[in-house]
């Protein structure tokens, strides 16, 4: 017995100890941890001088026309960081091109879906499927690629980088957001364009501001598997915010791909 | 235990109380914060208590221990959402398990009645996150959830004494008043209610939000009516609180109203026009920031007070300008926001501000600004970290605990530089520091939220710390993740309570400190029961 109690008491002394151990979290390595912030080349390294507009072009154009990158699964998302709070929207899902898409999505953490068909609309909320109403915007999932081609010729090429095994050539350019009204041809700028005349705290704001866009576009099959763009805007209140807008194209012509028949979802229409 | 029917009763009673104590303060820290180092003291023990029980009574001990931890596990864990369904889900807890007590563990109806007693009395009577904080703090308060909106995962908090009596009023956001939760979730039945419910769900919807002023009051928080207070009141206790863009961009707070910018449809479909995707964004910032400038009228940033000596203080078209100890000064800026003041090796108190990079500004003799300290983002990630200044080395000057990932502790030298006195260890993500304040009547220390020792996961509970040169010594921990953790006196009794929240409960919980020594209790507590086994297993023999 008295053997037993030797190995209780010792057992019950680690435990204590454990428990009453005085914990000391001790520092790490004293040093600054370096961020990735400005590490952008600001020339191409050595042997990376190919043409960024010519490989978003030749990009654009086989996305047109290719019959094997008709089809393709997505996935996206618009990540927000200001001060200690960070909100993500997010997309994911398959596209047809000329038939439709479906989308799972999320909106400051509410989830829904969407799901477009020929010209049916329909919205999945809170478990019902709404027939969606609003006007819809084109059905184009390349639009908007070609606004980048003016300030391609500017852009860095960076070492190759595999997006889901898919060796690809990566272009980087960099501006303000003043640059990127400035140049850019896009229509959608049009409406802040012409608000900036009596705003010059907005100015102010575009001179501040950081964009930084790069592209991985496939080495062998010369589709865009990647794109991201920072955008880091002064916020009155906030020092900065900082946003990441991110979306992967990968799987093209995935023979799993099928947008089912908008019959599924009619079915269980609400309204 | 063949005593008087009392005696035995009580010494069921005293037992299945020890076992509450032991496994809630001991056992379950131990495997929070040891995990795998816990389950390897664990096993033995378990195995050396097995032997200790003489043979005839170990069924009956054994499953009066897992019929008891059971039971107390099973009521707290019981649909809280009506009385009716805690007392069916409580009734039926209590008799399964005790018929299974008593059937399998043939043990008699005292200590049954003893085990199902002190469950339900260790579930009713006091407030069951105090277990998480036992050894330092009991909970004195916990709010009703003050938020029933869709999607806001949680809100500022801060203390201000809004009525002047010398005890600080908390204040949060909330619409909980303003949008009950019905009673029961109907589905739609006929074909008005399906279209009414397709509209409503077609578009996301504004959501009321107001401001929650909490008192204390009778021995609880009780919200202030917002209409008692005059739109002063309204306007200073609005300036205490802390910057939040919930739901940026997406969603804008405006006129007691969370007010949608996109919408399902139109949102999807932009973003799948994915190369338009940044410009759409970008559009939606800049339009946000655009109301908000107009709303400020140009404003970037404005303070009436900071700190001791810097008052007046304002950031409009890229000019800083204020009073420092009443003399004015002015100067060229990129910053957007004034984070605070910290005390600097020569004396001076510095005006931190953020654009970009974090500046510490000092005002020369001639009314200029000029920038002592700076910190980049090439240094530390700035974006989502937060700035405590804090004096703890108790030498006049402040140090800045920066929370972030990692997270230090800086001193300014004099030669304009940052001493590094403690950093997060590598591969920390999640230490981050909440506040630098006195909890109690005590002095004032380094309050974070730091994960277990040893496990790989993230879970982070509040701890509190000394600094020392050997890094920072844990004076106490509380085994909850808690957020917006406020240091303050809320209930007017000269010391300070830990009011903070969890993640997307929007509940708020008041942590009061003790002096009892719960933890050495405890511990002789489990040594006298080792050793009741021990003396009781030698006369047996």
């Amino acid at each position: 017995m008295r053997k037993q109690s030797k190995i209780f008491s010792l057992l019950a002394s680690v435990c204590i100890a454990a428990l009453l151990g005085g914990c000391t979290y001790e520092s790490g390595t004293k040093t600054f941890a370096t961020t990735n912030f400005n590490n952008t080349p600001s020339q191409n390294t050595e042997g990376l001088n190919e043409s960024g507009a010519e490989w978003l072009q030749y990009a654009l154009e086989k996305a047109k026309t290719d019959p094997d990158a008709q089809k393709y699964w997505y996935k996206g998302h618009v990540k927000n960081m200001i001060l200690s709070r960070s909100v993500t929207s997010m997309f994911n899902g398959a596209v047809v091109n000329d038939k439709g898409y479906n989308v799972d999505a999320r909106i400051a953490a509410q989830p829904y879906q969407y799901y477009r068909i020929d010209d049916k609309h329909f919205i999945r909320a809170k478990d019902y499927w709404v027939t969606a109403r609003d006007e819809p915007l084109a059905f184009d999932v390349l639009a908007g690629f070609d606004d980048w081609l003016p300030f391609m010729d500017k852009a860095v090429q960076l070492p190759d980088d595999k997006v889901y095994g898919t060796l690809s050539a990566v272009f980087q350019l960099k501006m303000t957001g003043a640059e990127w009204l400035a140049k850019s041809q896009s229509p959608l700028f049009e409406p802040l364009k012409k608000q900036l005349g009596d705003r010059p705290d907005l100015k102010y704001i575009l001179n501040e501001s950081t964009i930084k866009t790069t592209f991985w576009i496939g080495k062998e099959d010369r589709l865009i598997h990647q794109y991201q763009t920072w955008i880091i805007l002064p916020l009155p209140e906030a020092g900065t915010m900082d946003q990441e807008v991110f979306f992967q194209l990968y799987k093209y012509d995935d023979p799993g791909i099928h947008i089912k028949d908008p019959a599924e979802v009619e079915k269980y229409l609400l309204h | 235990m063949r005593s008087n029917p009392i005696v035995q009763s009580l010494g069921w009673a005293v037992y299945a109380i020890a076992l509450f104590l032991i496994y809630h303060l001991l056992v379950k820290p131990a495997f929070l914060d040891l995990t795998w180092i816990a389950l390897l003291v664990f096993l033995p023990l378990l195995a050396g208590f097995y032997f200790l029980i003489h043979p005839s009574e170990r069924r009956q001990v054994l499953v009066f221990t897992i019929g008891f931890l059971l039971l107390d596990r099973a009521l707290t864990r019981v649909d809280v959402k009506t009385t009716a369904a805690i007392l069916i889900g409580g009734a039926i807890a209590v008799i399964v398990i005790g018929l299974l007590v008593k059937w399998y563990g043939r043990l008699n109806w005292k200590a049954v009645g003893a085990l199902v007693i002190i469950a339900l009395l260790a579930n009713v009577t006091f407030n069951r996150y105090t277990l998480t904080a036992l050894s330092h703090f009991t909970v004195t308060e916990e709010t009703d959830r003050l938020y029933n909106g869709d999607w806001v995962d949680y809100f500022p908090i801060t203390l201000y004494d809004v009525d002047g009596d010398g005890k600080q009023e908390i204040v949060t956001y909330g619409n909980a008043m303003e949008l009950p939760l019905p009673e029961t979730v109907e589905k739609p039945e006929t074909e008005e209610e399906k279209k009414a419910l397709a509209e409503k769900l077609l578009h996301l919807q504004p959501e009321p939000v107001s401001l929650y002023v909490m008192r204390w009051q009778d021995g609880q928080l009780v919200r202030m009516d917002n209409k008692e207070l005059s739109p002063e009141t309204l306007a200073l206790i609005r300036e205490q609180m802390p910057t939040d863009y919930p739901g940026f961009p997406y969603y804008t707070m405006k006129d007691d109203q969370l007010v949608p910018n996109v919408q399902r449809q139109n949102y999807a479909e932009a973003m799948l026009q994915v190369g338009t995707a940044p410009y759409r964004a970008f559009l939606l910032d800049m339009e946000n920031i655009a109301n908000k400038l107009a709303e400020n009228k140009g404003s970037m940033d404005l303070r009436q007070e900071l700190g001791r000596n810097y008052k007046d203080l304002h950031i409009i078209d890229g000019v800083l300008t204020g009073t420092y100890d009443g003399k004015p000064f002015s100067g060229p800026t990129d910053a957007t926001k004034l984070l605070t003041t910290m005390m600097l090796p020569d004396g001076r108190e510095g005006l931190m501000i953020m654009g970009q990079h974090i500046s510490v500004m000092t005002v020369e003799a001639d009314g200029s600004l000029k920038e002592a300290y700076v910190l980049t983002r090439k240094e530390a990630e700035l974006a989502t970290a937060e700035f405590i200044p804090a004096d703890i080395d108790h030498d006049q000057v402040d140090e800045l605990l920066l929370a972030g990932k990692p997270s230090y502790i800086l001193k300014p030298t004099p030669e304009g530089t940052w001493d590094i006195l403690w950093k997060s260890a590598d591969g920390d993500d999640s230490f981050r520091f909440s506040n630098y304040a006195a909890v109690g009547n005590g002095k004032a220390e380094i309050i974070a939220k730091a994960k277990s020792w040893v496990s790989t996961t993230d879970s982070r509970y509040l701890s509190g710390f000394d600094y020392t040169p050997a890094g920072l010594k844990e004076n106490w921990r509380i085994y909850l993740p808690l957020i917006n953790v406020q240091i303050g006196d809320i209930d007017g009794d000269q010391q300070n309570e830990i009011i903070g929240t969890i993640y997307n409960t929007h509940r708020i919980l008041v942590f009061k400190q003790h002096d009892i020594p719960v933890i050495p209790i405890t511990i002789a507590i489990f040594i006298g029961l080792v050793a009741y086994g021990i003396v009781r297993r030698v006369r047996h023999a």
